[in-house]
């Protein structure tokens, strides 16, 4: 049971000049299931050996539980780790490489005098007498370690648990893939830890077993009630089974924030990109002034992005740097200031040109000359396909004529890739749609579901999050 | 991937018939996969060897190498027991094995020759001493090459004879306590060693690794007249002395090949170890050393070997009365003539007793020494 707190954390390896982590500053709270994801090299594995005790911290504080334990060794920090390639003891069987960090621990004063109340609460029950029952406490108090009774009960709870019981008296190498992870976890959960560090613990296992272990793990969380941070590569184990998920890349943390909200509110361009299967398509495009309205401008043609812009709540809060870096946490320059509202903007821009030429109206303004270039980015689901039903429901404007250069069949779902604007789109629609490679087919990007990135990659316009639809209805009753 | 593999699939044909499994073992051995493990066909072979019955195929009784694929020990097994292969059929892979069969056995005829005469050579010499120390002096200057007869027989008076001459008990127990100490310190001090220089990585462990290995390729005849020196000024001349100066010379070797093994060892279970409560020593002697134990076998046997039949270092040492050095020492001292005579009977008989202690180590250790040797080919 414990919180993980990084502040100012440095990693620079011995002979690197150039740091892994140039600046970490991470609250993990307790119980909380954490997941570090990002591409390799991001710096995630790192973190994590540096909870464990694995890497030591170039500059900066590491707390566990409130306490700094920069320079406290592994074997005193009080944890657990799973590694991606099981690291079980070769030489031991199974019923050893669980029953070993038992053995090797010395226990804790604390323990020992729980251990001896316990004995006595139980002896008493039993009715002995009171010589006898302070003959067996002391003797319990002098044993610094777990008994060989103790370690066997314990052994056995966890492997009853994890579905080894059969397995005790194998060698590791004598056990299928998914058995050497369980072993792993076994010997990570037999002593309780404050926290549960895993490193890409499902990779070296099938698909399959992938998803069995995943709701394992997730379960085991739940049971034990403690402290879990999770590394791995793969956005959907993280998006599943994740309480809150820190996308790294380059070894900063991108964003921090439950899964749900970093789908809907990715902060920047590698997180938007990062998060969701399969990617998210991003444009080449303008922003420019159109009659009054902000429009977004890919491949000649322009249409209105104002309710991404203008609804409440999502862009306004953009206006204000301190806000934007209290949202974000990104450090901005003045440049993302000047994103504004349409009608602040044309106050900017008046005000200036009032002052060097007069009021010369223009039919067509560009916003500002930083955000002229941007990226428009629109998740597969919200790419439509034009249909002989929808065509009247759809502004003509978001249209594009496209030839379809692959289309894969999922069963359910069908995936389209063709070019637009000049950069390669994936469209994810219903499988009931006849298409086919090298069909021409015409599809909508949905105004309301785009998301705007700035030349620093920033978000600046994400759709509105998708209202919770909350499942109250009772059938059996009649409502 | 194969269907097969994603799904529960059920195999069903029409006729029944039954194929011996030792075909598919024989086929097994053939390409080269242990045989309690797996049998090796695609899964078209797999339907028609099972024609007849249903049998159901799980996931797991199937391991997908690509081509051919595996069928695991486990339904192996079920084949065997509910005699489902059908005989009939022999799988295309199967057929095209017993040309390479034939061929197999014509490579494998002119190997064993090849061997034969390979161990016929290096048993030969060892032939001979045993055969001579049964000779009498002037039975071995007539043909040493012939079997003791009536007239060359000299029964065991060689072998009693140097028995009591060379000491042979005292003289033994030299040996085997110089042996077996430099040995447990040589095996103990080398590889702590050698996991220090392998997983910490600076200048100065490079540095010391690397006067090890020098120290490997200076000739012991360079040094052994200044370390004769320095081993009496330190009062090294002594039994214990020399197990000490036995460590020196041994730890090159021993160390340098610790070092290969120890970075075959996955660094994460000296890591999980850490993480598990164990401090620096305990690592090293709950996880490394035991996993090490190949290694350690294979180099315990080439140091029993060369200590025991070191003939240099304790002739210098130690002096020459028998008794008081070593066996090989001994040996030579009593069975050396006046005026270059040689008892070559008595040292035919005491060379015969000095030898059986070592091969019967190594006969012991042969099985770590080859796992050893190859476990560091593979991994290097």
């Amino acid at each position: 049971m414990a919180s993980i707190e990084f502040e100012n954390v440095v990693k620079v390896y011995p002979g690197q000049t150039k740091p892994v982590i140039p600046d970490l500053n991470l609250k993990i709270e307790d119980k909380e299931f954490i997941i570090l994801v990002g591409p390799s090299g991001c710096g995630k594995s790192t973190t994590l050996r540096m909870i464990a005790g694995l890497e030591d911290i170039t500059r900066g504080t590491l707390r566990i539980d409130g306490k700094k334990v920069n320079d406290v060794p592994a074997r005193d920090r009080d944890i657990a780790m799973v590694f991606q390639s099981y690291a079980l003891y070769p030489n031991m069987t199974v019923y050893k490489n669980i029953a070993f960090p038992l053995k090797v621990r010395k226990l804790t004063q604390e323990d020992i005098d729980k251990r001896a109340e316990t004995l006595e609460a139980i002896l008493r029950e039993q009715g002995k007498t009171d010589q006898e029952i302070e003959l067996a406490v002391q003797k319990s108090l002098l044993q610094k370690k777990y008994t060989k009774e103790e370690i066997d009960a314990k052994v056995h709870a966890v492997a009853k648990v994890l579905d080894l019981e059969q397995y005790l008296d194998r060698k590791p190498a004598n056990l299928s893939g998914g058995q050497r992870q369980r072993v792993a976890l076994g010997r990570a959960m037999v002593r309780s830890p404050k926290v549960f560090l895993l490193d890409e613990p499902l990779s070296n296992l099938d698909a399959k077993l992938r998803t069995e272990m995943r709701s394992q793990i997730s379960m085991l969380h739940k049971k034990l009630n403690t402290t879990f941070v999770y590394v791995t590569h793969d956005q959907t184990e993280a998006m599943t089974i994740a309480d809150k998920i820190a996308v790294f890349n380059k070894g900063i943390i991108q964003q921090f924030d439950t899964p749900r909200n970093l789908y809907e509110r990715p902060t920047n361009l590698f997180v938007a990109g990062f998060i969701g299967s399969p990617e998210m398509n991003f444009l080449n495009a303008r922003l420019v002034r159109d009659n009054n309205v902000v429009k977004v401008e890919i491949a000649d043609k322009k249409f209105d992005v104002s309710s991404t812009l203008n609804k409440d709540g999502v862009l306004n809060r953009y206006l204000d740097k301190k806000e934007i870096e209290k949202e974000t946490g990104v450090k901005t320059d003045d440049k993302v200031v000047e994103l504004a509202l349409p009608d602040e903007v044309k106050e900017i821009k008046k005000g200036k040109k009032a002052k060097e030429e007069k009021e010369e109206p223009v039919e067509e303004t560009i916003i500002t000359k930083e955000y002229n270039e941007v990226t428009y980015g629109v998740r597969p689901e919200n790419i439509m396909l034009v249909t002989h039903e929808n065509v009247n429901n759809i502004d003509k404007d978001t249209i594009y004529k496209v030839r379809v250069k692959m289309a894969e069949f999922l069963g359910a779902e069908l995936y389209l890739y063709f070019d637009l604007g000049g950069t390669q789109c994936i469209c994810r629609t219903s499988a009931k749609y006849q298409v086919r490679a090298d069909d021409e087919i015409y599809v909508s990007l949905n105004p309301n579901k785009g998301y705007i990135f700035n030349s620093d990659d920033v978000t600046i316009a994400f759709p509105e999050p998708s209202q919770d639809i909350k499942l109250d209805i009772d059938f059996e009753n009649g409502k | 991937m194969h269907d097969l593999l994603d799904k529960t699939t059920k195999v069903i044909n029409t006729d029944y018939h039954s194929l011996s499994v030792d075909t598919l073992i024989k086929y097994n051995e053939d390409v080269g996969y242990d045989e309690t493990d797996a049998i090796a066909v695609t899964y078209d072979d797999l339907k028609e060897m099972t024609r007849g019955k249903e049998l159901l195929l799980y996931k797991y009784d199937l391991v997908d190498i690509g081509e051919p694929r595996i069928v695991g020990r486990y339904l192996l097994n079920q084949l065997k027991e509910k005699d489902k292969l059908n005989p009939g059929y022999l799988p295309a892979s199967l057929k095209k094995s017993v040309s390479k069969k034939r061929r197999e056995y014509i490579s494998n005829t002119i190997l064993y020759v090849v061997l034969t005469l390979i161990a016929a050579i290096v048993f030969f010499p060892i032939l001979m001493v045993v055969m001579n120390s049964f000779k009498t002096n002037t039975g071995i200057g007539l043909n040493s090459f012939l079997l003791p007869n009536s007239e060359t027989f000299n029964g065991f008076k060689n072998y009693t004879r140097g028995f009591e001459e060379a000491k042979f008990l005292n003289s033994f127990g030299y040996s085997l306590f110089i042996t077996v100490f430099s040995t447990i310190f040589i095996l103990l001090f080398t590889s702590m060693t050698a996991w220090f220089l392998t997983r910490v990585k600076t200048w100065w462990t490079k540095t010391i690794y690397y006067i090890i290995l020098f120290s490997m390729i200076i000739p012991f005849q360079m040094v052994m007249l200044p370390m004769n020196q320095i081993a009496s000024t330190l009062k090294l001349n002594n039994i214990f002395g020399i197990v000490i100066i036995y460590i020196a010379f041994g730890a090159g070797l021993s160390t340098f090949m610790y070092a290969g093994f120890v970075k075959s060892v996955p660094i994460e279970i000296e890591e999980a170890a850490m993480i598990d409560g164990c401090n620096p020593i305990q690592t090293f002697f709950k996880i490394v050393f035991p996993v090490l134990k190949p290694t350690t076998v294979t180099i315990a046997v080439l140091n029993v070997m060369w200590i025991w039949n070191d003939y240099l270092l304790p002739n210098m040492v130690l002096g020459t009365s028998p008794g008081k050095t070593t066996l090989p020492v001994a040996i030579q001292m009593v069975t050396q003539g006046s005026y270059g005579s040689t008892d070559y009977g008595m040292l035919m008989a005491m060379i015969v007793l000095t030898i059986i202690p070592v091969v019967v180590f190594y006969l012991f250790g042969q099985k770590y020494i080859i796992k050893g040797v190859t476990a560091g080919a593979v991994k290097g």
